[in-house]
Order: structure tokens, then C-alpha cells, then sequence
């Protein structure tokens, strides 16, 4: 009796211990893992972005020099009360690293879009725009635990 | 240095482009993931009236969590 195959090439018959029956077929090409990784940052990025970044440039920025507060939080003496509850750090940790991969996926875009195009040149803003967003993550990272976990 | 007029056009330019972004975001929302609860999708306006005001609540929960309220 034939073996009966199904659309991925693959034996229909039960075949327990012998290999694994995969749902895609098998195409050979390499497994994307960092691309959806940073489409994925760019994502949450942007929600980040969106959700909290108004709030935070009105508040230190703007109210109070037009009078539209009763205190300044971007004072010295102030800001620095607040800097040690760890929810602010956390914040300010989310909301730094979170821009920074939303705005270079999108900067990225933008100039691909404008004409720098290419595989060499695409690899180039890779590794320069991610450089620029990993590090500054590690950044805000480095002044949201130092003083709580190092001095 | 906030207060002066340099820096508060860039703040005030920073603002009205973070806004930009958040209101496009939440009008992107609902077209580029579209949320199904029942047998046709949210539109896209009901998903950015539901985004603005949880904007309007997460806000709020910044001022107070974050800057310690008024």
C-alpha cells in the first residue's frame, strides 16, 4: 500500500519516533529572528512613544515657563526627589529606549525611502541606526540603576 | 536654560511633533491592526476614540505616579 503525502511532502501516516511532522515545509532558507525582533520594538516603540512622551515634554518643558503649573518638576531639587523611586527610572528607562528603537526603525525607512538603497547600504544603517538605539538604551539603563544598585 | 526663547522653540516644535505622532499612531492603529471582537472589525475611529482616551487616562496616571501629581 502506497504511503500516502501530503502537500509538504511529508508522510500523512503516523509515525511516532521516527521525525517530526512539520505544519511549513522546510524551504531551506535561513530563519528570520532579528527583523521581527526589531519591528517589534518599533511597535511597542511607538505605543511607548505615543502613550507617554506628550505628557512628559509638556509637563517638563512647557508648563510651567507659560504658568501652566503650580510647580516646576523639571526643577533640579524636585526632579532629583522624584529620580529616587524606582517606577520614575523605570519610566524614563522605558520611555528613552522605547523612542530610541521606534525612531530609528522609522529614521531607517525614511531614508531608504529618500534613496539609500543598496544590500551594503541598508547593512550600514542597520548597524549604525540599532548602534545608536542599543547603546542609548544601555544608557538610560546605566543612570536608572546607578545610585539603586551601584553608586 | 528652559526658559529661553531657543530652547523653548525647540520644546514647544519637540511637543507639536510628539503629538503629530501620537495622533497618527492612534489613527494608524485600527487600519494596520484591526481589532475583532464581534464578526466585523472595530473602524479605525472607534479604536482611535478608545486610544485617545486611554492616552487622556495614562496621562493622567504620569502626572501623579511620576511627577507626583499637582
Amino acid at each position: 500500500m502506497a504511503e500516502e503525502i501530503g502537500s509538504t511532502r511529508e508522510s500523512l501516516a503516523y509515525n511516532a519516533g521516527r521525525e517530526t511532522v512539520h505544519a511549513d515545509p522546510k524551504t531551506g532558507e535561513p530563519e528570520v529572528f532579528l527583523e521581527p525582533l526589531l519591528w517589534g520594538l518599533f511597535s511597542l516603540g511607538g505605543f511607548i512613544t505615543a502613550f507617554l512622551f506628550p505628557i512628559t515634554v509638556f509637563l517638563l518643558f512647557l508648563a510651567p515657563v507659560f504658568g501652566l503649573w503650580p510647580t516646576d518638576p523639571a526643577a533640579y531639587l524636585t526632579f532629583a526627589a522624584h529620580w529616587r523611586e524606582p517606577l520614575v527610572r523605570l519610566f524614563f528607562f522605558v520611555l528613552i529606549g522605547g523612542s530610541l528603537f521606534h525612531g530609528t526603525h522609522r529614521l531607517k525607512f525614511m531614508l531608504v525611502d529618500a534613496g539609500l538603497r543598496g544590500p551594503g547600504i541598508q547593512a550600514a544603517l542597520d548597524v549604525i541606526l540599532n548602534a545608536i538605539a542599543i547603546v542609548g538604551t544601555l544608557g538610560a539603563l546605566y543612570y536608572a540603576v546607578r545610585g539603586w544598585l551601584f553608586v | 536654560m528652559m526658559r529661553t526663547p531657543p530652547i523653548l522653540y525647540v520644546n514647544l516644535v519637540l511637543f507639536a511633533l510628539v503629538v503629530w505622532h501620537a495622533v497618527t499612531w492612534f489613527m494608524l492603529i485600527g487600519k494596520a491592526q484591526p481589532i475583532q471582537f464581534t464578526e466585523r472589525p472595530l473602524s479605525w475611529k472607534a479604536v482611535f476614540g478608545v486610544n485617545v482616551l486611554l492616552w487622556v487616562g495614562v496621562s493622567g496616571a504620569v502626572v501623579y505616579l511620576i511627577f507626583g501629581g499637582f
